[in-house]
């Protein structure tokens, strides 16, 4: 590729840095280090430790607990680049939990908390690394979780259900969203909900939490969970936050973290389109490289222009995170480009596997794989269509339908 | 004591690139740090964090642009740099002479104890500067340098030298000194994100001629580059694919379809 689309944009210093010291570990790791363990399920530990050791847990803690205090625009260059070099959205997904879970701690825990944690976070010794939102009974309309955290003397007890929640396997915590009010007892349905952490190997030893891995078709490499909690007994210190603010806590800085959920999309898709166009240069059919047929050349010219044009929403939404825009606005960037870098993704990913032929479905060939992420990015951590409702609700302002 | 580090900003041509001129066309060209420069860095860095009180300041000859690569040395632990640009420099062609008379003037200036630099650039590799810089300013030095051990109050260096045909030369060089660095002395480091976020407020300082008491005859060379092309490839290479032993196989039946062994 002549003109790579993360060579479009303006970057700061700092991104340019954040990009080159990336790039830097992820050459490390080619193609067959993420191609086996997609095929073993075998989590990419040597990769993350390397991150770890590196300080990238850090980026968004703040200088005082140890961190680098970097924000949305370094991250998601970084998130960008480990999906684009290689590992896919996979990769990105493998760390992503362990940078964003630090982010609640550090706008609404305890001192002593934060003091205890953030420099453990950012040093790569200590891992927070899965958050547990989504229920059986709730996914995208998340007020509907029914966990619950009832007050015990200078405790909490949760007893429930969690489902999909990632990276269980590699944490030390979890970030847990449960209801302290149900939801009958309460005026708007997004109160009564509280926000803790707990420590899973204490979790393990009360006896109080069973984990079951989830049988899944992308992202193999990074785990998914059901979860069921009995009796957990939870010290009131490890409360996050205020009792019943959970719901405001989890949606404060979701727009950040979305935008770069959005940069994570564009690696996979700039991956994708990459493998792509080489293969189309090299293959030759009919006495000539395929890539000279514009049946085959458009689709890729396509994913390209998508990719440019979510590229430059993703990075302008950034941009704007940094100067303090109106949560309003950044919303407005963070839904569509979530949604537009999601779609870029899906096309490139399709196009590179249509452009394979027959191998696209080869293992070897990666493609198929950069597919099945892609198409999973339309999914997670919000569907599209609840990105549109978004836009269609509070950009639009159209009645709301969720 | 002092450590000046001397780093290039390297170009690296893309795969399929046009001459344009006497030149690679821009649009072809990657920049990025030069290898052998990255461990004269960490050997630097190393250094430092052994003995502690030891400066270790990176000088450069580069136009703006390389400030990125510089900054990437900074976040590995170099504690400032230089960067010696201006228009008479832009408008040359640097031989190795030219760039010895800069990095001489810069020694003069920051009078390092311990001078370290790759053994050569991966895009002109003229792999001179480094030895030529020790004449000019009168520095012992060592070239070729792939192990490296120093005497406690760091007056002398132990070191190993790669001579041709495997054999290593064990020698002591005595500071101040001056020692070109061979890739595979020690593991360069990554930049930290610790380390990026400091770079930051370290001090790139931009020398021009005139700042170094020089003038544009400085720079002047008797060399002019002529032309250049691509040299025809005359044999081709085979790649052998697979595990070990199939790759032995396969070069067993090369060399016995070749004659170079008998059936
Ligand atoms: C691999 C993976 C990892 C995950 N990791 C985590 C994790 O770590 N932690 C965590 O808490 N969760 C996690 N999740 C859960 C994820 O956030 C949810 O799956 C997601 O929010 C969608 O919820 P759902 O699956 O219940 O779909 P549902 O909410 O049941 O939606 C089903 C379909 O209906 C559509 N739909 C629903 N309501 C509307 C509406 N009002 N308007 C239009 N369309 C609508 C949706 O868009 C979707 O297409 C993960 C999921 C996956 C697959």
């Amino acid at each position: 590729m002549r003109v790579d689309p993360r060579e479009t944009g303006d970057l700061t210093e700092t991104q340019r840095l954040v990009r080159r010291s990336i790039r830097d570990i992820c050459d490390g790791y080619d193609d067959e280090y993420w191609r086996e363990h997609a095929a073993t399920g075998e989590y990419p530990e040597e990769f993350v430790d390397e991150l770890a050791d590196a300080g990238w847990f850090g980026i968004l803690i703040p200088e005082e607990y140890g961190g680098a205090g970097m924000s949305t625009r370094e991250t998601a260059v970084m998130m960008e680049e480990i999906a684009a070099c290689g590992g896919g959205f996979a990769a990105a997904q493998a760390v992503h939990g362990g940078i964003y879970n630090s982010v609640p701690l550090v706008e609404y825990a305890d001192e002593s908390l934060k003091e205890e944690l953030l420099p453990a976070v950012a040093a790569g010794d200590t891992s927070i690394q899965a958050f547990g939102l989504t229920e059986p009974n709730a996914g995208s309309e998340s007020t509907a979780i029914e966990t619950r955290a009832r007050r015990e003397g200078d405790e909490y007890v949760v007893s429930g259900e969690k489902i999909w929640i990632s990276r269980v396997d590699q944490s030390d915590y979890i970030v847990l969203v449960a209801r302290t009010t149900p939801r009958s007892a309460v005026k708007r349905r997004t109160e009564g909900i509280s926000m803790f952490l707990v420590d899973l190997e204490d979790a393990y030893a009360q006896d109080a939490l069973e984990i079951s891995e989830i049988d899944k078709t992308a992202s193999e490499f990074v785990h998914s969970f059901e979860l069921f909690f009995e009796d957990l007994r939870i010290p009131e210190e490890h409360l996050i936050g205020d009792e019943g603010e959970g719901f405001y806590q989890v949606l404060d800085g979701l727009n950040e973290e979305r935008l770069v959920i959005a940069a994570e999309c564009l690696g996979l898709g700039e991956l994708a389109l990459r493998t792509a166009t080489e293969y189309a240069g090299e293959r030759e059919v009919f006495g000539g490289p395929i890539g000279a047929n514009q049946a085959v050349q458009h689709p890729l010219a396509e994913a390209y222009a998508r990719l440019l044009a979510a590229r430059s929403v993703t990075f302008e939404g950034a941009d704007a995170s940094a100067n303090d825009a109106p949560r309003e606005r950044l919303g407005s960037y963070a839904n569509a480009a979530k949604y537009l870098a999601a779609d870029a993704a899906f096309e490139a990913a399709d196009a590179a596997v249509q452009t394979h032929g027959g191998f696209g479905v080869a293992r070897e060939y990666d493609v198929e794989r950069y597919f099945r992420e892609a198409r999973l990015a339309r999914l997670v951590p919000i569907t599209q269509e609840l990105a549109l409702n978004f836009i269609g609700e509070k950009s639009l302002g159209l009645p709301r339908s969720y | 004591m002092k450590i000046l580090v001397t780093v290039k900003e390297v170009a690296e041509a893309a795969d399929d690139f046009e001459i344009e001129g006497t030149d690679i066309g821009e649009q072809y060209l990657e920049y990025d740090l030069n290898e052998w420069d990255d461990y004269a860095i960490e050997a630097a860095v190393q250094l430092s964090e052994t003995y502690g009180d030891i400066e270790v300041v990176s000088a450069t000859i580069g136009p703006e642009r390389s400030e990125e690569t510089i900054r990437m040395a900074l976040a590995k632990g170099v504690d400032r740099a230089i960067r010696v640009w201006d228009d008479d420099i832009a408008a040359a062609d640097l031989d190795v002479a030219a760039k010895t008379r800069l990095f001489a003037a810069v020694v003069d200036e920051e009078e390092p104890d311990l001078v370290l630099s790759g053994v050569q650039a991966a895009d002109d590799g003229f792999g001179a500067t480094g030895v030529s810089v020790a004449d000019e300013i009168g520095f012992d030095w060592a070239a070729v340098v792939n192990h490296l051990d120093t005497e406690d109050d760091l007056s002398t260096a132990h070191v190993h030298r790669e001579l041709e045909g495997g054999i290593e030369e064990l020698t002591d060089v005595d500071l101040p000194a001056v020692l070109t660095i061979q890739t595979g002395l020690n593991e360069p480091r990554y930049a930290s994100l610790r380390g990026i976020r400091q770079a930051q407020s370290k001090e790139i300082a931009a020398f021009g001629l005139a700042d170094l008491g020089l003038d544009a005859d400085a720079v002047d060379s008797p060399i002019s580059r002529t032309g250049m092309y691509e040299p025809e490839t005359e044999s081709d290479a085979t790649y052998f694919d697979g595990a070990a032993d199939e790759q032995a196989a396969q070069l067993a039946d090369v060399l016995r379809e070749k004659g170079v062994v008998s059936e």
